[in-house]
């Protein structure tokens, strides 16, 4: 049947009758807005501030310390992270007042984890500043599940590796000839407005969203 | 499918329901207002959607040789590609999918392409229950209604309604009219949903041919979800909802949610290549793309109607007309509602059963002042209003011509001729001034043109005829 159809539809696409030229696709205003390191983070902050994002201005030294603080006051009694990061390796060489869900353990159920965890860390690839989002790539070692199953995700975003624009980071990590199973921009945390227009935070995935915006 | 009555019809019976046209009413002068301060630097405006436009003209120019792109990308990926000319051939395809994985249950992400195939009537046909997860999905699916809005699908009911809905439908609910408390009880019900689901169906934003990806714009995470919990995920797309590359999902991306919600980017841009690769923990097992025809070839055979392919599924059209705030989704009664459902559902199914959507307008032209990817759906709007009444034969519209008379054929060719001969005209006033106030409503032609209108009155003597009394010389 597919076959067939596939070979039906092409074909008769084929005998459209030609139109106008298109016109020529002007990129120029997708990477016209360029910024200071500065005003590119004091943007990302300001609009995914405006959404909902928790956002903790702290540096490399003093993260792992903001971590604890945010979970304890989250009353989170675990946290589900991957072990093997350069970020994981901070936490779980500390001493904490939460468990610790590994989900680059080898035999993993990451699904049963996820399912159970209260709070997430990730790592990012970075932020764009014009739409203000983080931009994520999950890893066998840091899996899809894990940003978006657990009710408070925690994500680490390195000030130096926030861009101007999402058309400049795909260029610049040339992701046409690069694409990994699953990318990912996050604006904030999971919400709806399908009740009567009401912004409402927490649908379907995580409720919070804590960045720790790693100041160099 | 026919709809039920007439568009007139169910728009007298919305035009009298006050709470749906409150309803309405509150959440369009929102969405404009959200949208404008988006668009408020009018350079960045006309520059970014003069760019959408191009991309999405040059992806329809080259459609053929894109959708074999996309295909050749996405099955180097590990997605399985599939082609079904129409919505019954899409729903097969579908279901022997699922029933190859024994899957009873799929759990949804929003998409209009399913709502076309009827496809939640369909699996239940079959013993496979769907469950919309998108909240608004959720609330419509749970009143057996269809969709309002392509972006809002349950704007036309209120949180009293809701909440009466939840009480009825979901065990346990403790009656509230708190959008946060219904919120959290559907959140509730979807987890174990998710988490349980043989597959996961999603409708698709964009697909880019150059890398074979599928990308997905939303705020809730269902999209996420049911892309990534269950073990098998199906995408279902038009033949047109296609970018040529990567690049061009940016323009879009800013577009999109800044026309639909004014929003600067959803929660989430969801971009998928690829199904679970070996050593990944999540994700699916498997991956399919359905590309469904269902009538575009058809709407793309054509430079005029073609521009309809350009749709990104913003609603913004819906959300600035006139008609659309004042009467609501269900009035047009099909799947796409608004200005471009007036122009994509006769395309789709038909002018005979729909073709009255094209005269719900006053060609005001708000559509076509806000459409992103400029669209002229006003021009769209008289086009097809000719192929219903007049269907050359070479047309390429579905049914072209149905509401062809012979009546108003031949009025109009006595227009015609009466305008193209001084004399003959000079006759046809001259007549209609002294018998024309005595033709009764009811006359054919007449009777619908008063229906909505006042009678015009005839003066004695025409305007023409009195000027030229005064000496000016008509020549």
């Amino acid at each position: 049947m597919s076959n067939a159809a596939r070979d039906r539809i092409l074909g008769r696409l084929r005998q459209s009758t030609p139109g106008p030229k298109a016109p020529v696709s002007d990129f120029s205003i997708m990477e016209e807005r360029q910024w200071s390191p500065e005003e590119r983070t004091n943007r990302l902050v300001e609009k995914m501030g405006a959404v909902n994002t928790e956002i903790h201005q702290t540096t490399a030294d003093d993260w792992p310390l903001k971590l604890a603080e945010v979970i304890k006051v989250k009353q989170a009694k675990n946290l589900l992270f991957a072990k093997t990061t350069w970020a994981g390796e901070r936490i779980a060489s500390a001493q904490q007042e939460f468990d610790f869900l590994f989900c680059d353990d080898a035999d993993v159920n990451i699904k049963d984890l996820a399912f159970k965890a209260e709070a997430s860390l990730t790592t990012t690839l970075g932020g764009v500043a014009d739409a203000a989002a983080l931009v994520l790539w999950p890893t066998p070692v840091e899996p899809r599940l894990v940003s978006l199953v657990p009710p408070i995700h925690i994500a680490l975003l390195e000030e130096d590796k926030i861009s101007n624009s999402f058309a400049e980071v795909i260029k610049t990590g040339d992701w046409s000839s690069n694409m990994p199973t699953n990318a990912l921009l996050v604006a904030g945390p999971s919400k709806t407005a399908d009740i009567e227009q009401e912004l409402t935070y927490g649908v379907h995935g995580p409720k919070e969203l804590v960045v720790l915006l790693i100041k160099k | 499918m026919k709809p039920e009555g007439t568009f007139r019809q169910r728009a007298k019976e919305a035009l009298a329901d006050k709470e749906l046209r409150g309803n309405f009413r509150r959440a369009m002068d929102s969405l404009m207002v959200k949208r404008a301060n988006q668009f408020s630097d009018v350079d960045e405006w006309t520059r970014l959607r003069s760019l959408g436009e191009a991309v999405r003209k040059r992806t329809l120019e080259k459609l053929p040789d894109l959708l074999e792109k996309l295909e050749t990308n996405c099955k180097k990926n590990g997605i399985q590609v599939h082609w079904a000319e129409t919505t019954d051939e899409a729903n097969q395809i579908i279901l022997a999918i699922l029933q190859r994985r024994g899957a009873k249950k799929v759990v949804k992400g929003k998409s209009m392409v399913s709502e076309e195939m009827h496809l939640n009537a369909f699996l239940g046909e079959h013993g496979i229950t769907a469950l919309e997860a998108d909240l608004g999905e959720y609330i419509v699916q749970l009143a057996e209604q269809m969709p309002s809005h392509i972006i809002m699908p349950a704007i036309h009911l209120n949180r009293r309604q809701i909440a009466d809905l939840f009480k009825k439908k979901i065990d346990g609910f403790e009656y509230t009219e708190s959008a946060v408390e219904m919120t959290a009880a559907a959140r509730e019900v979807l987890r174990r949903e998710f988490s349980e689901a043989d597959a996961g169906l999603s409708g698709v934003n964009m697909a880019v041919a150059e890398t074979g990806t599928i990308v997905l714009v939303e705020n809730e995470g269902n999209g996420r979800m049911v892309t990534t919990v269950p073990p098998v995920h199906i995408a279902v797309t038009g033949i047109d909802k296609i970018v040529e590359n990567l690049e061009d999902v940016t323009p879009i991306l800013s577009l999109l949610p800044r026309s639909a919600t004014g929003q600067d980017i959803t929660t989430y841009v969801n971009m998928i290549s690829s199904p679970r690769k070996e050593g990944e923990k999540d994700g699916p097992e498997e991956v399919h793309l359905v590309l469904l025809d269902n009538g575009r070839t058809r709407i793309h055979a054509d430079p005029e109607t073609r521009q309809t392919l350009q749709c990104i599924r913003c609603g913004a059209c819906m959300n600035h007309c006139p008609v659309y705030t004042k009467v609501g989704g269900h009035a047009y009664g099909g799947v796409y509602p608004g200005p471009i459902g007036k122009i994509l559902t006769p395309q789709i199914e038909g002018i005979e059963p729909y073709g009255d959507l094209t005269s719900a307008s006053t060609l005001c032209n708000a559509c076509v002042e806000i459409c992103p990817v400029k669209i002229p759906i006003a021009q769209m709007l008289v086009r097809l209003r000719n192929e219903a009444a007049t269907g050359c034969p070479e047309s390429s519209v579905k049914e072209a011509g149905v509401k062809k008379s012979t009546v108003e054929d031949m009025v109009w060719k006595g227009w015609s001729t009466s305008h193209s001969s001084p004399a003959a005209y000079s006759m046809m006033t001259a007549v209609l001034g002294m018998t024309g106030n005595m033709m009764p409503k009811s006359a054919p032609m007449l009777k619908e043109w008063t229906s909505v209108r006042a009678k015009p009155k005839f003066a004695k003597k025409s305007l023409h005829r009195m000027v030229k009394k005064l000496g000016v010389d008509d020549e």
